[in-house]
């Protein structure tokens, strides 16, 4: 097609200039502030080459333990969190799959319900089922005399992370499900068929037909659900604050109190890129797992 | 960066066009962050805007906002407009806001920061001046360049006790140890008190140091690395686990949460006393009426020292409109009436103006809590004026204190690791 | 359909069990906003021993604290204009790099592939100092700007629009339609799925996030319904669940009944969607 220079320069106008101002600059802005001495208050005090990289990296500053703290605590709740977000979500998937079709929507419906719920109102909710001294859960578990003392689910670990990980399962398990079971309509009805003809079972079946037709899907949101894991910030500042003694603190919330009670903008941007940097290995990490499949197309 | 800052404002403009809707709201609070439209406006009739910023979510919120809501009522040239947060100090910063609530132990630290404005003129403007205060207000409100908070009150930690369950209150750590026995807490599920996993829990172990006379400042930051901090921690530890004068593994703001209950069936556990800040009185009272008890904190270890705190109001640097400061000095001269200030102390505070507390005094069966904190003036220890204080005690305030009331039988070879890191990173906060 | 063997009596029973723990915390929000202080701290039942009106009637009185109405309308308009903004500037970026030639279009695609690994957190801060210094916190602008940088939605329509024979489009253009009708007439509707299923995620999603609005916005009349709830979780004087839960109740209804309504579209959608 021969459309003008012009007008294809024109359509594109708009995502560039928004990219620029509110991807690219901000980006070598952050960047620019991790090499300087950058208050919040005082603005810039200087230029101090990799220094602040230097002191969380490889110091014995506070910012040094608070940095691998954060990311030591990021990576547990994805080590919890992503186990259930996936299997069970695939789990859910091939339950509503093989649903009657006349019930098939309504579960559907409610099982991907609690995703459009907020996560400040997730904390709302769990904070006040899970309370240790006279939260619901507790009251229930004492008076069927399941348990004889309450237990510390938003007090003590390993409780804490259990109770994260539930409200998390509980809040975005619903959207991986729903990728799933979209793949799995996708697979051609015969081919089950013919296999239950020949008398397969149903791991079988998984193993073999299932599993290798929604291998991408699979990926896909395997990498996101650790995406999305490793950004946790909302659950932990709201039901625990962080704590208890710093155990759920996770890397954004460090990253969020250098520059925001610390005043340390070079601090915390510097902190931002690192932990960029691991998530782009991670990225990284899936690209090379469906490589074969997904050919990034430039044409 | 000037191109840049041109760029987005032009996009701004589109944005604004764009959404048409939503323009009025947005440029209203554009407007009024900005110092000279809001001066301009005065001279068209229209109210000057004050930005006010506070963090009373508790109780006592109430109470500052009939004291902002008294003044906008009282006169018609100005007008506060105050945000009650959680986030005070982190919106302050990011945000403009004409005037905030400050406390004592933040003020050097704002005031190094050049984030506040010297304010003689403003005193004087309003008709006030340092000695209509308490003169323990001088230590935090003063600075070699000039004054700069106003003393609005002081809050101390507060023993509050159900009478009911209570007869009379304790002073002494043994006076708990007996009150436990009568209760019986293994039965009846009612603790002596409630150790609570965060809220006032920094006045809790504060409570231990200061009462064993632990020197916890060296060098301009906090030190925590002695054995004399460590032993005072040890003893709370030993309140939980050794003499179960609380239950152990509770929750956040726990401490209210069980004086406030009552145990029906044993699955929840319920404080007979409650070491906490003034401003959960309203509620308090509203549970318990006349069968509250307010008296000061016991001495739980050598000798009585309450911790404490102050608030005052401070004024943004930023201000530069002389209308906007008129209107500030109007609403001190409005607040710093003791008919006024005395809302304060409704709210279970203490207030510092020398005028309001004659006034609270002739009245002492409507203020209790003024009347308790009067007494333990000069045992109040409020946080040094050390640069950065608040951010240098969070790690005592997080990993140490929950190391303290969750690890059974602590010992000291245990803690002193913590005492350490603590003090290490107080010492680095200090510097910047 | 895996299989047939387990009957779908024993499948369905279990569905309604699944279904049970995911329905159980909103059947506990909204029975709570019915209870009283002391039934909603010492009660074990789901339901309230006695309904209470009360903590809808003392939400509602304090407007002044948590307006949540205003919070809803704040919501509506950040997530509406921010999705029709990500939607109108993506669809002419993917047509642009699909169609029509842009002059750099290796170079855009391959800064597209970068922006796109590369997480939101790297630019929330010097995005928000950005915003501090020009005055525009606390507006709508920031909450709503950035979402027409969206590079994974421009990434997507464009494979999306590569999928597609642009014979079509040739043709109505050799027939002298102009850019405008053929962009109206035949690509919109070629596209409207993909667009359906990323309107929705990038509507939810600025629906759900916290962290960048927590730091933009600091007066309780700007607060979306996400930070609103925060802002009653973090203040202390909530020590009445009931309070609480109503206050989340009024802000999680209307979400809900839009999903419920919406869901067939929705579902639709990621059917439809270029995820494969």
């Amino acid at each position: 097609m021969k459309a003008g220079k012009k007008v294809s320069v024109f359509f594109i106008l708009p995502f560039v200039l928004f990219f620029i101002l509110f991807w690219l600059v901000p980006f070598f802005y952050g960047f620019y502030m991790s090499l300087h001495n950058f208050s919040l208050i005082n603005g810039d005090r200087g230029f101090i080459g990799v220094d602040n990289y230097i002191k969380i990296l490889f110091s014995s500053s506070m910012y040094h333990s608070s940095f691998f703290l954060g990311l030591k605590n990021t990576l547990i709740f994805v080590a919890l969190s992503v186990p259930p977000l996936v299997l069970l979500s695939l789990a859910l998937a091939l339950l509503v799959d093989n649903l009657p079709n006349k019930v098939k929507g309504l579960f559907r419906t409610i099982y991907f319900i609690s995703y459009s719920v907020s996560v400040t109102a997730v904390a709302s909710i769990f904070i006040w089922m899970l309370k240790g001294n006279g939260g619901y859960l507790n009251n229930l578990l004492m008076n069927l005399k399941i348990t004889a003392a309450p237990i510390p689910w938003l007090e003590s670990q390993p409780f804490v992370w259990i109770s994260l990980t539930i409200a998390t399962v509980w809040w975005t398990i619903g959207y991986n499900m729903m990728l799933f079971i979209n793949g799995l309509n996708e697979i051609d009805v015969s081919i089950y068929e013919a296999s239950a003809i020949d008398g397969a079972g149903f791991w079988t079946k998984f193993v073999s037909i299932t599993m290798p037709n929604i291998k991408n899907i699979f990926f896909f949101v395997l990498m996101t659900t650790i995406i999305a894991s490793f950004n946790v910030y909302g659950q932990p500042r709201l039901m625990t604050a962080g704590g208890p003694g710093q155990t759920t603190k996770p890397l954004i919330m460090v990253i969020n109190s250098a520059i925001m009670d610390q005043n340390n903008m070079g601090i915390g941007n510097a902190m931002a890129i690192l932990m960029g940097l691991i998530i782009m290995a991670v990225s990284l990490g899936q690209y090379f797992m469906t490589k074969e499949k997904e050919k990034i197309r430039i044409k | 960066m000037k191109k840049l800052i041109s760029m987005v404002t032009a996009l701004a403009l589109i944005g604004s066009l764009l959404t048409g809707c939503q323009s009025g709201s947005s440029g209203q609070s554009m407007s009024g962050s900005s110092a000279d439209s809001a001066g301009s406006a005065a001279g068209n009739g229209e109210k000057v805007k004050i930005s006010f910023i506070d963090g009373f979510t508790g109780g006592d919120g109430a109470y500052m906002k009939k004291i902002i809501d008294g003044f906008n009522a009282s006169q018609d040239k100005y007008e506060i407009d105050e945000l009650t947060t959680a986030d005070e100090y982190v919106k302050f910063k990011s945000d403009d806001f004409d005037m905030l609530v400050i406390h004592s132990d933040w003020i050097s630290t704002y005031h190094g920061d050049g984030l506040l404005r010297e304010l003689s003129d403003v005193y004087k403007a309003a008709g006030i001046s340092l000695d209509d205060f308490h003169s323990i207000t001088t230590s935090y409100t003063k600075y070699d360049d000039g004054i700069y908070a106003v003393p609005l009150g002081l809050y101390a930690n507060t023993m509050f006790y159900n009478k009911k369950l209570v007869k009379t209150a304790p002073k002494t750590y043994s006076d708990l140890v007996s009150l436990r026995d009568q209760l019986d807490p293994e039965k009846s599920g009612i603790y002596p008190m409630a150790v609570p996993l965060t809220g006032d829990h920094q006045w809790l172990y504060m409570t231990f140091l200061t009462q064993y006379g632990v020197n916890f400042v060296k060098d301009g930051h906090l030190n925590f690395d002695t054995e004399e901090a460590c032993n005072a921690f040890l003893a709370l530890n030993k309140l939980i686990y050794n003499d179960r004068l609380s239950p152990a593994n509770l929750g956040a703001n726990d401490h209210l949460n069980a004086f406030m209950k009552n145990v029906k069936d044993k699955t929840n556990m319920q404080a007979a006393v409650a070491l906490m800040g003034p401003w959960n009185y309203t509620a308090a009272k509203e549970k318990y009426g006349d069968d509250l008890g307010i008296a000061a904190i016991p001495v739980l270890g050598k000798e009585l020292k309450v911790p404490a705190g102050g608030h005052n109001f401070a004024v943004s640097s930023k201000v530069t409109d002389q209308g906007k400061l008129d209107g500030i000095a109007a609403f001190f001269k409005y607040a710093y009436q003791p008919e006024v200030m005395k809302i304060w102390a409704d709210a279970g505070q203490t207030p510092v103006h020398l005028k309001t507390i004659e006034y609270i005094k002739q009245n002492p069966d409507q203020y209790p809590v003024s009347m308790v904190t009067f007494d333990i003036l000069d045992k109040c220890e409020i946080l040094p004026p050390l640069y950065n204080v608040r951010e240098q005690i969070k790690y005592a305030n997080e990993t140490v204190y929950n190391m303290v009331i969750k690890t059974p039988n602590l010992t000291k070879e245990q803690l002193m690791p913590e005492l350490k890191k603590a003090t290490e990173s107080a010492a680095e906060l200090a510097q910047q | 359909m895996i299989t047939k063997k387990i009957p779908n009596i024993i499948l369905t029973i279990i569905a309604c069990i699944v279904a049970y723990a995911f329905l159980l915390p909103l059947l506990f929000m909204v029975s709570t906003s019915f209870k009283g202080l002391s039934d909603a701290l010492g009660s074990s039942s789901l339901l309230p021993q006695q309904v209470t009106f009360k903590n809808y009637v003392d939400l509602f009185n304090q407007t002044s604290s948590a307006p949540i109405l205003k919070w809803a309308f704040n919501t509506l308009v950040v997530t509406v204009l921010g999705t029709m903004l990500r939607l109108i500037t993506s669809t002419l970026a993917a047509y642009s790099l699909a169609r029509l030639n842009v002059p750099f279009k290796k170079g855009i695609l391959i800064g597209l592939i970068w922006a796109m690994a590369i997480p939101e957190i790297v630019t929330y801060f010097p995005l928000f100092y950005i915003f501090k210094n020009t005055g525009m916190l606390n507006t709508y602008l920031p909450l709503i700007l950035p979402s027409g940088a969206g590079a994974m939605t421009v990434y997507l329509i464009y494979q999306f629009m590569l999928g597609f024979p642009r014979e079509l489009e040739e043709a109505a253009f050799v027939d002298g339609a102009s850019l405008v009708k053929i962009l109206l007439r035949i690509v919109l509707p070629s596209v409207k799925p993909i667009l359906i299923t990323q309107g929705f995620i990038v509507f939810l999603g600025l629906y759900n996030t916290y962290l960048w609005p927590s730091l933009v916005v600091s007066r309780t009349e700007m607060n979306t319904i996400t930070l609103g709830i925060a802002s009653l979780v973090l203040g202390e004087n909530y020590v009445n669940p009931g309070l609480m839960m109503a206050a989340t109740v009024v802000a999680v209804i209307p979400t809900i009944l839009i999903f419920m309504f919406l869901n067939k579209y929705i579902v639709r959608g990621f059917t439809q969607s270029g995820i494969k």
